[in-house]
């Protein structure tokens, strides 16, 4: 057992200051855009520090579980301007489109980086070979020469000698906690050493913020639990103006069951295209067909089976192959060789030619984020955004393919522009406030003696229960998020109360939870102020109250701090390119 | 009994040595508890009664964190088999924590490669990170688990040198270090810190198909077995 020794509040700052550096450029998130914005920024001549709350190229990064998808217009018929229009009908018109234009015109060259850092791709006669995915009208996905449906694995290998080959500073194990400023300038970032539980002050002329997305928070959830939105709640803090909290995507295709695979994608996905699989309720229909005609989307039709009592008893629905002859399926088991998948279904005890897999909608992508411009540039001045952290790119919803290459080229753009920020911003660096005040509250859930009569850890999962009843795919009513925003805010405003059992400062699970909690009541908060905003269904925010979209809402919901307040505006979305319903 | 398939499945030679009691539903846990920080030498702590049927190791310390030891360091990032940051030894064999059924009967210690941070957590070393002088983790290296805890049994990677091309993706995709590159050819150079198949990313990714899992222990062994 560790030793409880008592925190010592009356401190010397020296002594819970382990690290101050200076970077040009100062990365938050090494994921696919933390890295890619930090590669960026140093090949513009910046020096560059990237820190990420995981170990590096270890992290949480969704980026690292990514498929296949990678849509870059490179040949003609298909143009940027095309992919463009793809993504704002999928979007349905809530995207910013001179970013959208910006980052489609991007995308080629990312491509070409990608390739140049080491990316196998299949060519043929010097082409890249391109595949159409659904909701694209054009073969947009370059092919990669590598075998499977996973390409986090190939796009991870690539970062690390970029890394060095820069000369990049990359941090891992660093859990920031706030955006610092001076004179309404982003001047760095207070973060924790999780290794050592002390605090490092980071001074930079420009910061990009690349945290992800919030996904995470809800209790089931397809991507890692570590994403839990603190980029957003840092950004709100700061006063970044967030756009589009009401907007995810939920991945039908998600194990419920067993708890060990729970959230796993990889499996069901590849059976179910692979195998074409059929998706029953518990009543044996095959509901997806049936329902089509309603116009709802296949998350929100599965959900809807799940709580009217059709469900598996998990909580699910069902995936079944038995449609198929056995010696299909064994063929098949046989080409797949021996995967980490294959060896799941083992595990599981599921031989999928008699039985089916337990699958619901899981949350996988969130759309909402701080509000940027085609420079990437938030509204407070040299904070950047890339990333699942910004908003506006992908409006609504996204088609498959999309997200991953939005983000790199976003990311790209974000280093560039805030290496030409910190160049212009001179030699010297803006001196960040004391972070004494900071530290002291970061440090207080250690020691929160008599006032300390809430759990952190028990919060977390009240609040995550509001979060899955509420806040999912179905549940959004005017009744039923005025509720939920009552209870975020009840367990936020008891923020001062939190406090942890255990004191050891060396990577303290309860004590880094509960800095998480704080960033994800405010996100919390933001989802449900957003979705209780709009008053329409669109995407997958589904409003059982509202359930048609409605041209009145051609808005984005932007949420800023307004001193202790969350000001919540309807801004008009613009359409400079292509007006909603053009072919 | 359902977990009694799973493990079985996996390790079926851990089965075969005993390990596994008939689970009743609820396991026997024993943790390694340490904080170099603290002073005072390693030990165990044992947990009764924790639900592990169908669950993972990392579930199971979940578990432990939530309900009975909040204290208790380990980690976890992805959950999901991607990552590779939740490697530990759970019964002398080097496991992904979230991939690996939980057992009835556990003795759960931290991957004796990597020096202990606290409890099951340990640094990786992974930061690139010039002039910083904690960039090469402070721990305690001497306090890991030692390398003789590694079990002989279960299996591990290894690779077939004739089907091999030394396109090292097997190097940048093992978190434990199992691969190296050396005079133009990649090697196993420390087989007894593999994973095995909880964590199989070297399997997934070998494109050449070149690696296989095979017994471990015995580290003459010639490629393919069987």
């Amino acid at each position: 057992m560790d030793e409880e020794k008592p925190v010592n509040l009356s401190f010397d700052q020296s002594d819970q200051i382990s690290t101050r550096l200076e970077c040009d450029v100062l990365v938050v998130g090494a994921g696919m855009a933390g890295l890619t914005a930090a590669v960026e920024a140093a090949e513009h001549g910046a020096s560059v520090t990237v820190i990420s709350k995981g170990p590096v190229t270890r992290d949480g990064a969704a980026s690292w579980m990514a498929g296949s998808g990678f849509s870059a217009a490179l040949y003609p018929p298909d143009s940027p301007e095309a992919h463009a229009r793809d993504t704002l009908r999928v979007g349905q018109y809530l995207n910013n489109q001179d970013l959208l234009l910006t980052l489609t015109n991007e995308l080629p060259r990312c491509v070409g980086l990608l390739d140049r850092w080491g990316m196998r791709y299949m060519k043929s006669n010097g082409r890249y070979v391109q595949v159409r995915f659904p909701g694209s009208r054009h073969s947009r996905v370059p092919r990669s020469a590598r075998t499977g449906i996973m390409l986090g694995p190939e796009y991870r290998r690539l970062f690390p000698k970029q890394l060095r080959r820069l000369g990049i500073r990359a941090l891992g194990n660093m859990q920031a906690l706030q955006i610092l400023k001076r004179d309404g300038a982003a001047a760095g970032v207070l973060a924790l050493d999780i290794l050592d539980g002390l605090f490092v002050v980071i001074k930079a002329k420009a910061v990009v913020l690349a945290t992800g997305g919030f996904m995470g928070m809800y209790p089931f959830t397809a991507t890692s639990p570590t994403l839990v939105g603190e980029g957003q709640g840092m950004a709100y803090e700061a006063g970044v103006q967030i756009q589009d909290m009401e907007f995810a995507d939920f991945y039908s295709n998600s194990l419920v069951w067993p708890p060990i695979y729970a959230g796993n994608i990889d499996l069901p996905t590849m059976l179910r295209i692979d195998l074409n699989g059929k998706v029953f309720n518990s009543r044996g229909e095959e509901f997806l067909v049936a329902r089509k005609g309603l116009g709802l989307a296949q998350p929100v039709l599965c959900q809807q089976e799940i709580q009217a009592s059709r469900s598996s008893p998990h909580g699910g629905v069902y995936l079944s192959f038995k449609h198929l002859p056995d010696n299909l399926l064994d063929a098949y088991l046989n080409s797949v060789g021996d995967t980490r998948l294959m060896h799941a279904l083992e595990v599981m005890g599921v031989d999928i030619r008699r039985q089916a897999l337990e699958i619901a909608p899981a949350p996988l992508e969130s759309m909402g984020g701080c509000r940027i411009d085609s420079k990437a540039q938030t509204s407070v001045p040299g904070l950047f955004a890339a990333g699942e952290v910004a908003g506006g790119a992908e409006g609504a919803f996204t088609i498959a393919g999309n997200p991953i290459a939005l983000y790199m080229a976003m990311a790209a753009i974000a280093g560039r522009e805030a290496s030409r920020h910190a160049g212009e911003a001179g030699a010297s660096f803006a001196e960040p406030p004391d972070v004494g005040p900071l530290v002291r509250e970061a440090l207080r859930p250690l020691d929160n003696g008599s006032e300390g009569d809430i759990l952190a850890l028990e919060a977390r999962q009240q609040l995550q229960v509001v979060l899955r009843e509420h806040l999912h795919l179905l549940g959004r009513t005017q009744d039923g998020l005025e509720k939920a925003l009552d209870k975020i805010r009840a367990i936020g405003s008891d923020a001062s109360r939190w406090r942890v059992r255990t004191t050891a400062r060396r990577h303290n699970n309860e004590w880094l939870g509960c800095l998480e909690l704080r960033h994800m009541v405010t996100a919390a908060e933001m989802v449900a102020r957003a979705a209780l905003a709009r008053q329409e269904s669109r995407g997958l925010h589904f409003r059982e109250d509202y359930p048609e979209p409605s041209a009145d809402w051609l808005c984005n919901i932007v949420i800023q701090r307004d001193g202790d307040e969350m000001r919540v505006t309807r801004v008009p979305v613009a359409f400079p390119f292509m007006r909603p319903g053009e072919k | 009994m359902e977990e009694r398939r799973s493990a079985e499945a996996m390790e079926a030679s851990v089965l075969e040595s005993g390990i596994v009691s008939s689970g009743e539903g609820l396991a026997h846990v024993k943790v390694r508890r340490y904080d170099p920080t603290a002073g005072g030498q390693p030990s165990y702590d044992e947990f009764d009664g924790i639900p592990f049927a169908d669950r993972s190791v990392l579930d199971v310390l979940h578990s432990i964190y939530q309900e009975r030891d909040p204290s208790l360091a380990y980690r976890h990032v992805c959950t999901k088999g991607f990552c590779g940051s939740c490697m530990l030894v759970v019964n002398g064999l080097p496991v992904l924590a979230c991939q690996y059924p939980a057992l009835a009967d556990m003795t759960i210690e931290p991957h004796p490669k990597f020096p202990v941070i606290r409890d099951l957590v340990v640094g990786l070393g992974l930061d690139v990170a010039e002039g910083r002088k904690d960039a090469v983790i402070v721990g305690d290296a001497a306090a890991g688990s030692s390398a003789e805890a590694v079990s002989a049994v279960g299996s591990r990677a290894d690779i077939d040198p004739k089907a091999c091309v030394h396109c090292q993706d097997c190097v940048a995709v093992c978190p434990v270090g199992v691969y190296s590159f050396v005079s133009k050819r990649v090697k196993v150079i420390d087989p007894d810190s593999c994973l095995g198949p909880s964590c199989n990313m070297c399997v997934d990714t070998c494109w050449k198909m070149a690696i296989k899992m095979v017994p471990r222990g015995n580290h003459d062994l010639q490629y393919p077995i069987g």
